[in-house]
């Protein structure tokens, strides 16, 4: 039931390494992708950055080798754990809500009432 | 069979591309019910499309990003490859080094060979001083150049020495056909082997347009008082030209080999696309954009992506303005007519002087503002087109010394 130039393709990627297959998938599944990322990260720059910096992975480190027969589904699941990462590290810079407030040292604010 | 995620997602997502058959629907609906995972994703994506415009996905441009990725993936050059392949297989290498400096001698030698007996390099200078004289003409030797020709510019320079001068108005060129110099062509092997690349300049006079095609099967069409500056091939890494006054390129698609397009100030960068550079004015260079994606660059950061249908005006010392443009107004031009939508009278100064050699001058100041409409038609004469606007606004012309002259409409 899979598209058949999915799988053509697929095979040309695998098999001999095609960018021009690799281009095929990139071409295909960029904007939905882009799209995916965006509601995760909440942010289009960084959404299309975060799919193309997935793509420049995938092929460098041959991870597309490692695809069973649905490229996009793949990509879907690679950049779901990639945004997950994301904002699980975004998550914990936002300060948690503190009793005390910040912990300041004294400073003076300007040169001239610095007491020495 | 087991459907995993892999398959699921990938129903997800080209749900999204709308190219789903019944079946894989009804199927993607089945997981819906029963995986909470996919229910959830799929939900989201739902929501999302009712509540994202869709401009986000619409400014996308796939093709310009692929090729930021691709310029990451890109293989190394061929000698790091050689030289990687050679640390792999040494013997094999050591053969292959071997057949290489064989085949690389010979070639010398047939080079010298044939090089002794030919007279190739005679023609590169014939069509170096054959295309200058078009860029110096005045107008008495400009009717030479024929208007309306397509001359292909093919990898043999005799070809545009042959024919530009000697085609007559309104022709088409077959190039094959009318070559008298076919048993002397300059192969591609003998210009490849020229360490420099050969520039041809080629200047339109007023009152006529020209079309050319570049080696590469981009198309150039000129506009009046405007001069290319381009090589017969493009053996680097880009395809320059340099342009001054406008013309309108509908660039042959190589994403690899960048077109770009020097203007005094300003450069475009495309990759296979139609686009209009006009730098009549030195600051105020206008690229507008029809279909594909271009970058203006002015040499510094502040470098501009174009979208179709939009412009960027450049004026030196300010930023790109961009905004959109009339392609009625802005390549018309290309059809041999200028349209004015409430524009300033004056503003047909340019295009009196491009097209019809005339002059421009008025008797008021404040003539110069009065705002015009019509349809200047560089095939009519000009003065159907002056008698229009004359009896719209109230004014009165003479053409006289090369010059229009307007002048209040006496009673």
């Amino acid at each position: 039931m899979q598209i058949s130039e999915d799988i053509t393709m697929l095979s040309a990627l695998q098999k001999d390494n095609r960018l021009e297959a690799y281009q095929y998938f990139f071409m295909k599944y960029y904007k939905p992708l882009c799209f995916k990322a965006c509601q995760m990260l909440g942010n289009q720059e960084r959404a299309k950055e975060e799919v193309q910096q997935l793509f420049i992975e995938v092929w460098k480190k041959k991870i597309y080798r490692q695809i069973d027969h649905s490229p996009g589904g793949f990509f879907y699941q690679l950049l779901f754990e990639r945004c997950q990462r994301i904002q699980q590290q975004a998550a914990p810079s936002t300060c948690p809500p503190c009793q005390t407030g910040p912990a300041v040292v004294p400073q003076a604010l300007s040169p001239r009432w610095i007491i020495s | 069979m087991k459907y995993d995620q892999e398959y699921i997602y990938t129903l997800l997502l080209r749900k999204q591309l709308g190219e789903l058959s019944e079946v894989e629907d009804t199927l993607l609906q089945n997981v819906i019910h029963t995986d909470e995972q996919v229910r959830k994703c799929y939900y989201e994506q739902e929501e999302a499309k009712l509540y994202t415009d869709n401009a986000f996905l619409d400014d996308l441009r796939v093709e310009h990003d692929w090729l930021k990725v691709a310029a990451v993936l890109a293989p190394k050059p061929l000698h790091t490859r050689i030289f990687l392949l050679a640390k792999r297989h040494s013997t094999a290498a050591a053969v292959f080094i071997t057949a290489v400096t064989c085949a690389g001698s010979w070639m010398v030698y047939t080079k010298d060979y044939f090089q002794t007996p030919a007279e190739t390099p005679v023609y590169s200078p014939i069509v170096h001083r054959q295309a200058p004289p078009a860029v110096k003409t005045t107008v008495s030797k400009a009717v030479v150049l024929p208007a309306d020709t397509t001359v292909h510019v093919t990898t043999n320079p005799a070809l545009l020495a042959a024919n530009m001068p000697v085609t007559p108005a309104g022709d088409t060129v077959a190039t094959e056909a009318v070559n008298p110099l076919a048993g002397k062509r300059i192969t591609h092997d003998s210009i490849y082997q020229s360490s420099t690349i050969e520039w041809n300049t080629l200047t339109v006079p007023p009152r006529t347009d020209y079309r050319i095609e570049l080696s590469d099967g981009t198309e150039v069409h000129l506009n009046a008082s405007s001069t290319l500056r381009f090589p017969f091939i493009f053996p680097g890494r880009t395809r320059e030209v340099y342009l001054e006054g406008e013309a309108f390129f509908t660039v042959a698609h190589d994403p690899k080999h960048p077109f770009i397009v020097h203007t005094g100030t300003t450069s475009v960068i495309a990759l296979g696309t139609e686009f209009n550079v006009n730098s009549y004015d030195h600051n105020i260079i206008t690229t507008s954009l029809v279909t594909g994606s271009v970058v203006t660059d002015v040499g510094d950061s502040l470098d501009v992506t174009l979208k179709p249908g939009y412009e960027a005006i450049y004026r030196p010392g300010e930023r790109f303005k961009v905004k959109r443009f009339d392609e009625n107004v802005t390549l018309g031009w290309r059809d041999g007519i200028f349209r004015f939508q409430n524009k300033p009278l004056d503003n047909i100064i340019p295009v009196m002087k491009r097209w019809f050699g005339l002059k421009v001058s008025f008797a008021t100041p404040g003539m110069a503002d009065q705002l015009i409409s019509g349809d200047l038609d560089k095939d009519k004469p000009v003065t159907d087109f002056l008698n229009d606007i004359c009896r719209e606004k109230g004014l009165d012309y003479k053409i006289y010394d090369g010059t229009i002259h307007f002048t209040v409409q006496k009673q």
